[in-house]
């Protein structure tokens, strides 16, 4: 199955809960999102969340790139893998203020990749709001994945959400293998 | 730069991993009044500074048993090496040597592989496991081998899926099993190779 | 009888009058199970709740964009089974999981009385 149809390239957006999924298809779609946001009846810190996908579009030169959103919490993990089928991409959104998500983050990351040749690049948002955040390299290292790999970027802001997207075809475009079984670390 | 997070989500043994070469001062703090510094000098443990009185002939591991339990946040500053230290030296301590073997309590769930994510052994990779997790790994080997998720290991062993997902955590968190990339089972592809020359004229397109 | 348990018996009394009704089950809108009446140890309640609020989600996009008003209901037919989806005062959603074999004309005036019910139990 190709990533491509004529044209169309499909990129998965995923993530933690309040990574700002949503927001980042609003912010690079070129149509109106498709949203299927639900009021929250938990405590997530906002009043409504995703429970199917987001959908919005993108029009690069002769290409048209189409942002699939995911909702975050496990509960819906059947879509992640769902929307993750037949895509070109992964970008995997995360909130650099709010540690205590990662490790979910690693699980979405982790369950997605094992089940689609996917490339990806982590994007971490929210580190403009603050300075108690974590930086691309340190994120890099809990990941254990090359500093190329993570990007800091702003959700809200049209450049710096792009720039996500432009990291993941340079991911792509770069021949060889991206991850190996055992990351390069002296410990141990 | 800002390392920190709390003790629940993240174990010592992750937090020295993402600190990596970077020198400076973890903080440790247990929010009932102990707070642990300690000053990280390449790779090293050169001064260790607690803010609260200890008792005669307590033993460094036993401090940082505030580190492995729990309850409490982190927050490690960067900084210069200590000039005064090059390791190892007398009187500093190599951090890889606090580190025990993947200990027996359970982590929490949040932290826990997918039930359905692969795993697949690190064969060339030597590690020290306590029983529990030595036995699992001798039974669960075979399969491990292939690659295989806490599901169908849980299945094939007739054990329960939360045991075997926490088992698979504790033998990711010492590398012994590493989660399955989907592409370096299926190699080279004519969709990659596609999706390669695709990228190519995308970012000719970007940067325009 | 509080709410809970208000809710629980209206669930209980459909699957009593539905013979063929495999499991019912009240969940939000977000896909959190409130309550449910599924007889099968092996179906997850918190999967359920959470692929109903997805099925409803997108179940209500569909309507808004083609034009057919509010979503009220979703019926889903396979070879072993239906699934019907009603949304409830537009803040919960009644999952039901019968046999194919059901009289679907019982189970959609059933269903529509429990989703009055229930409707009334959460306002």
């Amino acid at each position: 199955m190709s990533a491509t149809q004529g044209k169309t390239i499909k990129v998965v957006v995923s993530g933690p809960v309040g990574a700002g999924k949503t927001t980042f298809i609003r912010t690079l779609s070129d149509i109106p999102v498709v949203n299927t946001d639900e009021r929250a009846s938990e405590a997530i810190g906002k009043s409504h969340t995703t429970v199917a996908l987001d959908f919005g579009q993108i029009t690069l030169g002769d290409y048209c790139v189409h942002l699939f959103g995911t909702p975050g919490q496990s509960r819906f993990d059947f879509m992640w893998e769902l929307l993750s089928e037949g895509a070109f991409g992964l970008l995997l959104l995360l909130p650099s203020d709010h540690p205590q998500s990662f490790a979910h983050a690693r699980t979405i990351l982790e369950h997605i990749t094992s089940r689609h040749a996917l490339p990806f690049v982590v994007a971490t948002t929210r580190g403009d709001l603050t300075s108690k955040a974590w930086q691309p390299e340190e994120v890099a290292d809990y990941f254990d994945l090359p500093t190329a790999q993570v990007i800091a970027i702003n959700a809200e802001q049209r450049d710096s959400a792009q720039s996500a997207l432009i990291r993941l075809v340079e991911v792509l475009e770069t021949p060889g293998p991206d991850e190996r079984p055992i990351p390069r670390k002296n410990h141990e | 730069m800002a390392i920190f997070g709390d003790l629940a989500d993240f174990s010592f043994r992750e937090i020295i991993s993402v600190i990596g070469k970077r020198n400076g001062m973890l903080i440790i703090d247990d929010r009932r009044g102990k707070r642990l510094r300690l000053q990280i000098t390449r790779e090293h443990l050169t001064r260790l500074t607690l803010e609260q009185p200890i008792r005669q002939g307590e033993l460094i591991q036993k401090l940082l048993q505030t580190a492995c339990d729990n309850a409490g946040t982190f927050y490690f500053k960067a900084g210069p090496a200590d000039a005064a230290e090059t390791p190892p030296v007398h009187g500093s301590l190599a951090l890889s040597s606090l580190l025990e073997p993947a200990h027996a309590t359970a982590p929490p769930a949040t932290v826990l592989p997918h039930a359905d994510t692969r795993f697949i052994l690190i064969p060339s990779r030597v590690v020290t496991l306590d029983r529990g997790l030595k036995v699992f790994l001798d039974h669960a080997q075979g399969l491990l081998e292939k690659g295989c998720s806490a599901n169908q290991l849980a299945q094939a062993l007739h054990m329960n899926v939360e045991h075997v997902r926490g088992y698979l955590h504790r033998l990711r968190e010492v590398k012994k099993v590493w989660p399955v990339r989907a592409h370096q089972e299926h190699g080279d592809s004519p969709q990659l190779t596609e999706q390669r020359s695709l990228a190519r004229r995308l970012i000719g397109l970007f940067r325009q | 009888m509080n709410k809970q348990e208000q809710l629980q018996a209206t669930l209980n009394q459909l699957n009593q009058s539905i013979p063929s009704l495999k499991g019912s089950l009240l969940s939000t809108l977000d896909g959190i199970p409130i309550t449910h009446a599924i007889s099968d140890p092996l179906v997850d309640p918190n999967r359920v709740a959470a692929m109903a609020a997805t099925a409803i989600g997108v179940g209500r996009r569909i309507s808004e964009t083609l034009k057919t008003g509010s979503m009220k209901e979703l019926n889903l037919l396979a070879d072993d089974g239906r699934i019907f989806i009603y949304l409830i005062a537009a803040k919960a959603c009644l999952a039901l999981i019968a046999s194919s074999d059901s009289n679907v004309g019982l189970i959609n005036l059933e269903a529509t009385d429990a989703s009055n019910t229930l409707a009334n139990i959460l306002l």
